[in-house]
Order: C-alpha cells, then sequence, then structure tokens
C-alpha cells in the first residue's frame, strides 16, 4: 500500500475520494493531503487531509488541524495516520486535532484514532449552518448602506491586496491562514463586502462559495472592530444581497472560532445551534511520536 | 448671584485654564521650549480675569447694549460667529488629514446650505445696525424684532446642520488614523478651546470680527507650532519625528518593534500615493528626506513585512517608478533611530 502526497498536480488522479469541498482546498499553502492506493495502485482506499495552523505566530504551538479523513478499513487508517504523523514534522506541529460528523464512518475513526493516541469526545460542533431563508427573517432594515460599504466586485486587485496586507499587519486571518496569498476570486464578488474610504479597504466581510454550493463566512474584518456600527453595516450589506442572489436553501456556514462570532451568531440566531461531533486532540512529540 | 454673564465668564477662564494645561502637557511630552500657544492661553485667563472684575464694577444693562439691540440677540450673533468657528474647524481638519471623503461627508451641509445661511445672517446683522444707527426708535424696535425672530430660526437651522455634519465626520473619523500627536489626543483639540474661549470672551466684550481674526491667528500659531513633526506636503510625520520616537519620549508600542525603509529615486508624488494608500493602519510613516520614507510599527512576524515588501515592490513596477524596499525588526534595546541607520 502506498501513500501518495496529494497536490494540485495530481488531483484528478488521486483525489477522486475527496469530497468537492474538501478537494478544493488542495493547492493552498497550508492545506496538506495524503491518500493511499490499494495493493494494486488502482484506487485510492483512504486519505487525510489537513490544514496547519499558527504556522507564523511566534507565540502559538503549531497546529495540524484534520479536515477530512476516510479509510476503506482499520489498516488503511493506521497507514495513513503513520505517514500523517511524518509528514506534519515538516512544519513542527505540536497538535493534532479534528472536528469530524457522527456518521456511518464515524465509530471506525473513533476507534483508530483513539487507539493512535488522540483523546476523543463528542460535543457541540463550532460550526453552525443556516439558510437564506433564515437570513430573511433578520430585521435587516430598509435603510441604504453608507457610501463607504461596497461590495468585492468593486475593488481593485491592489486595493483588495493592501487591504489584506491591512488585515495582516492587524493579526488577523478570519478562518484562513493563508489569506495573505489566497486570490481575490475565491471569493464571491457580490455577496463579500468591503468598507473603502479614500480608495483605501478599512473592512471585508469575504465569503467563498464551496464546490457544493455552500457559503462560507471566511473573514469579518474592520480596522476599529470596536466600532459595531460599521460592522453592522458590512454583514447587512452582504446578508442583503446574499438574500438577492441566492435561493432561500442555500446553506450558510458559520464558523464560531473566536468568542466575537461566537457572540455574534447568538445574537442573529439564538435558536441555532451545532449538531454533535466527535472531536479529537493529541499533543505530538518532536520526533513526531504522540504523547 | 451668578448671571448669565458672570456664568460665561467663569466658563471662559475654565476653558483658558483648561485649555493651557493641556497644551503644557502636549509640550512636556514633546520637550517644546516654545509654547507660544500656552502662553496665548494664559493672557486669555488673564482677559476673562479682567472681564469680570470690569463687570463688578460696572454691572447691568445701559443704554449702549440697547442701542444695539438685546442681550437675546447679541447671543445668538455669537453663535453665528460660533458656526464660522466650526466651519473653520472642519475646513482645518481636512487640511490636516487631507481627506476627500472628509470633505466630501461635510461639503453638502456646510457650503449647499449653511454658508448661504450665513450669509443670510450678515445682511441681518448690517439690516439691523442700518436700523439702529440712522432709523429712530419708532422704527428700529419692529425691525428688531424682524430681525431677531429671523436670528432664531436662521441659527436654529445651523445648529441642527452642524449637529448633522459633526455627526458625520465622527462617524467618518473612525477610520482615519491620522497623525496622533498627542498621546492619543487628536492635536486639534487645544486650537478648538482657543477658539471657544476667544469667542466667549468675544461676546463679552462685542468684538465678535475681531475674535475671529483672534481665533485664526490663534490657530495659525498652533499650526505652526506643531508643524516641525509634521511633513506639510504629505501629512507624514516629519524627520524630527524620528528624533523625538528614539529621545525622551519612549511610544512603549514600539519596543521591540519593525521598521521598513522605503526609497526612491523616482518620482516621489507617486510613490507618497502608493504609501499613503497602501500603508498598513498599524505602521507610522516618517518622511526623511524627499524620496526616502521610514514606517514604524509594533513587531510582526518577518512573513508579513515580506508580504508587504512584494506588495509594494509590484505596486511600484505597475506604476513604472524604482523603489527600494528593506525591513528589519528592532535589535535588543535598538530605538528606531538605530534601526534606521541599520537599514540605510
Amino acid at each position: 500500500m502506498e501513500t501518495i502526497e496529494i497536490s494540485k498536480d495530481n488531483l484528478d488522479k488521486e483525489g477522486s475520494l475527496l469530497p468537492p469541498d474538501v478537494a478544493e482546498n488542495i493547492g493552498r499553502i497550508w492545506i496538506r493531503g495524503i491518500v493511499t492506493d490499494d495493493d494494486n495502485g488502482d484506487k485510492s482506499s483512504g486519505g487525510i487531509v489537513w490544514e496547519y495552523k499558527n504556522v507564523d505566530e511566534y507565540e502559538k504551538d503549531t497546529v495540524a488541524e484534520i479536515i477530512w479523513a476516510f479509510g476503506e478499513n482499520r489498516e488503511v487508517l493506521y497507514d495513513l495516520l503513520a505517514a500523517y504523523r511524518i509528514q506534519i514534522q515538516d512544519e513542527s506541529a505540536v497538535v493534532s486535532e479534528f472536528e469530524i460528523p457522527l456518521n456511518q464512518e464515524a465509530s471506525m475513526l473513533e476507534e483508530t484514532f483513539s487507539a493512535d493516541g488522540f483523546k476523543i469526545s463528542n460535543s457541540e460542533s463550532r460550526d453552525i449552518y443556516v439558510t437564506v431563508k433564515d437570513l430573511k427573517g433578520l430585521k435587516l432594515g430598509n435603510k441604504k448602506s453608507p457610501f463607504y460599504i461596497k461590495a468585492l466586485r468593486d475593488l481593485s486587485f491592489r486595493q483588495f491586496r493592501d487591504g489584506i496586507t491591512d488585515v495582516l499587519f492587524q493579526d488577523r486571518k478570519g478562518l484562513m491562514e493563508d489569506i495573505a496569498w489566497v486570490s481575490l476570486d475565491w471569493f464571491e464578488p457580490d455577496i463579500s463586502s468591503c468598507v473603502v474610504m479614500d480608495d483605501i479597504v478599512k473592512g471585508f466581510f469575504l465569503i467563498h462559495r464551496t464546490a457544493t454550493g455552500i457559503l462560507v463566512a471566511e473573514l469579518l474584518f474592520s480596522v476599529d472592530m470596536g466600532d459595531n456600527r460599521t460592522v453592522l453595516e458590512l454583514i447587512r450589506f452582504t446578508l442583503r444581497e446574499t438574500i438577492k442572489k441566492y435561493s432561500p436553501e442555500t446553506r450558510i456556514l458559520l464558523r464560531r472560532h473566536n468568542d466575537m462570532v461566537h457572540s455574534l451568531v447568538k445574537k442573529l440566531f439564538p435558536d441555532k445551534e451545532g449538531e454533535v461531533v466527535m472531536t479529537g486532540h493529541r499533543r505530538e512529540k518532536a520526533e513526531g511520536m504522540a504523547e | 448671584m451668578i448671571t448669565l454673564t458672570w456664568a460665561f465668564d467663569i466658563f471662559a477662564i475654565l476653558l483658558s485654564v483648561a485649555s493651557f494645561f493641556l497644551n503644557m502637557r502636549q509640550a512636556k511630552a514633546f520637550k517644546r521650549e516654545d509654547d507660544l500657544f500656552g502662553k496665548l492661553c494664559l493672557i486669555s485667563v488673564a482677559i476673562a480675569a479682567f472681564k469680570i472684575i470690569e463687570d463688578t464694577i460696572t454691572p447691568g444693562l445701559n443704554v449702549e447694549e440697547l442701542k444695539y439691540g438685546s442681550i437675546i440677540s447679541g447671543y445668538f450673533y455669537d453663535v453665528f460667529d460660533l458656526g464660522l468657528l466650526f466651519i473653520w474647524i472642519l475646513f482645518v481638519d481636512f487640511m490636516i488629514y487631507r481627506s476627500e471623503d472628509h470633505l466630501r461627508i461635510i461639503k453638502p451641509d456646510i457650503l449647499k446650505i449653511l454658508l448661504p445661511v450665513t450669509a443670510v445672517e450678515t445682511f441681518l446683522a448690517a439690516a439691523a445696525l442700518y436700523g439702529t444707527l440712522l432709523l429712530d426708535m419708532k422704527r428700529t424696535v419692529p425691525l428688531m424684532i424682524w430681525v431677531i425672530v429671523s436670528y432664531y430660526i436662521l441659527t436654529m437651522i445651523k445648529a441642527i446642520l452642524l449637529i448633522i455634519s459633526i455627526k458625520k465626520l465622527s462617524d467618518y473619523r473612525r477610520w482615519r488614523k491620522g497623525p496622533v500627536m498627542f498621546r492619543g489626543m487628536p492635536f486639534y483639540i487645544p486650537i478648538f478651546w482657543g477658539f471657544l474661549i476667544t469667542f466667549i470672551l468675544a461676546y463679552r466684550i462685542d468684538l465678535n470680527p475681531l475674535a475671529t481674526g483672534i481665533g485664526i491667528f490663534l490657530l495659525y500659531l498652533s499650526m505652526n507650532a506643531e508643524r516641525r513633526y509634521i511633513d506639510s506636503e504629505t501629512g507624514f510625520f516629519s524627520k524630527e519625528y524620528l528624533s523625538l520616537l528614539s529621545g525622551t519620549y519612549k511610544n512603549k508600542n514600539y519596543e521591540g518593534g519593525l521598521g521598513i525603509l522605503v526609497s526612491t529615486d523616482g518620482d516621489t508624488k507617486v510613490i507618497i500615493d502608493i504609501l499613503k494608500k497602501s500603508k498598513p493602519t498599524e505602521l507610522d510613516i516618517i518622511r526623511i528626506s524627499k524620496g526616502e520614507f521610514f514606517l514604524v510599527g509594533v513587531r510582526k512576524p518577518r512573513s508579513v513585512l515580506e508580504i508587504f515588501k512584494k506588495n509594494m515592490n509590484e505596486t511600484a513596477k505597475e506604476e513604472g517608478i524604482n523603489l527600494s524596499v528593506k525591513y528589519d525588526l528592532y535589535g535588543k534595546g535598538e530605538n528606531a533611530e538605530e534601526l534606521f541607520k541599520r537599514l540605510v
């Protein structure tokens, strides 16, 4: 059984197992993936895709977050985990973690990951899913957006680039570790919004549409995050445009990755909860051996 | 018993004293030797004190005051001057920040409505003066009533417009982080205090046009006093600010920080425009020489600085100018000036 590192170049050939929403991330700078071929080398029998976090941050441990894992059987998973453990030493990951839905493969994953040193538990997901129909229930008002709130499509590439640099200088990145390298066309141009004053970008609300059509809120940023009114104007613009453009059944993913987003989501959708998922955590040793 | 006039005098004194101490605190922060504005505030205190003494000796209304209309009319005439004051402040603010958006926000209210209102008020003032100087008392009183009522209405309109303009500006100002000179307080605030004191004094000594002139002169002096730290062409900090950063005034935010040296031998207007638009909010720009700029800020990962350098080079290439970008983090115990010398 051979383990192959997956990349943009071999994605078509080796990435058949990957769900579309995972596959579209292959090639991003901090995303890695490995798949195993079966003994005949005909097709993949399993794979793990993960993302490195905090790579450039002096005071935080580098984390490898597994965003997808699959194996036809336990042996495949064990081989994958062994290869994974070696791979993550490239970026000196100190911690591995994951959050996986409780689907039919969950029990096998739980068994193998647990045997490999992960501490497993079930908890509420950080992700909340809402629909465009849910957005219509929000009181967005009819007031026109201020002149400084614009759609992303109205930005030049230079403005976008400079705005992202400002995001980095303020130690922000939203859900995107590689925000500095992501291209403008990763985001939905009509519903993503930005704050532009004197031709300078001072805020973003960036939305990505996944391969399966889920809208993901990737970054909410303002130069002055304490200015609630402008942040709300960004959100209001994006929500209004989303309602106009997408069907009521369109799903929207809101990841509650920090306290601010947690509070905001709770305020907007107090009745929504994350589904129960399986979470795992493991501290890695320097030599790649789990603690 | 404290009358309205007394209250104004006391208010003027308190404002003068507050302005004086504010200015002294700022002067101390920058170790300035020439605190002209502070001295002028002290003079304002002295004048206000003198007026209180004068009022004590000659209290109440007299015939001369009636000749020029009632006290209420006079009060609203000073509010008219206050309107001019705000207009000046807003335009000065624009001059400081050099922001077209800023002007766009205030322009519709100020230029389209407020100035014509002010022009009408000026006409009314002239009419009032004509009435009191040339007509007899029988014809003067109805004219004055008409003038006073008009003043009320116009002043209310102006007050509302001023409030709207200031509100819009305060919304806008959230996005601007211009040179914050005095420990986080925009430096026009002492200028505003100076204006306010001057106009309140003007009310007391009935010299409104002169008060306007004094106020503008104070503004000019204050701006000159601060000019050494601001590059007048760009609005960036001047080279003197680098010495300040490295000297007795230590901005703790920059300890263990970063420095980025951007220099060009090409068109400086182009590089200035690039810097104004591309500068991250967290960084301050110091203009060292015509085509040399030093950006300082809090420590960031080198990868972030590398991205900034790459973006600057790409933008310069698009604009057709040569650019050199060097960066580094402060060494141990190093200050801004030492890092700058290392990068040159």
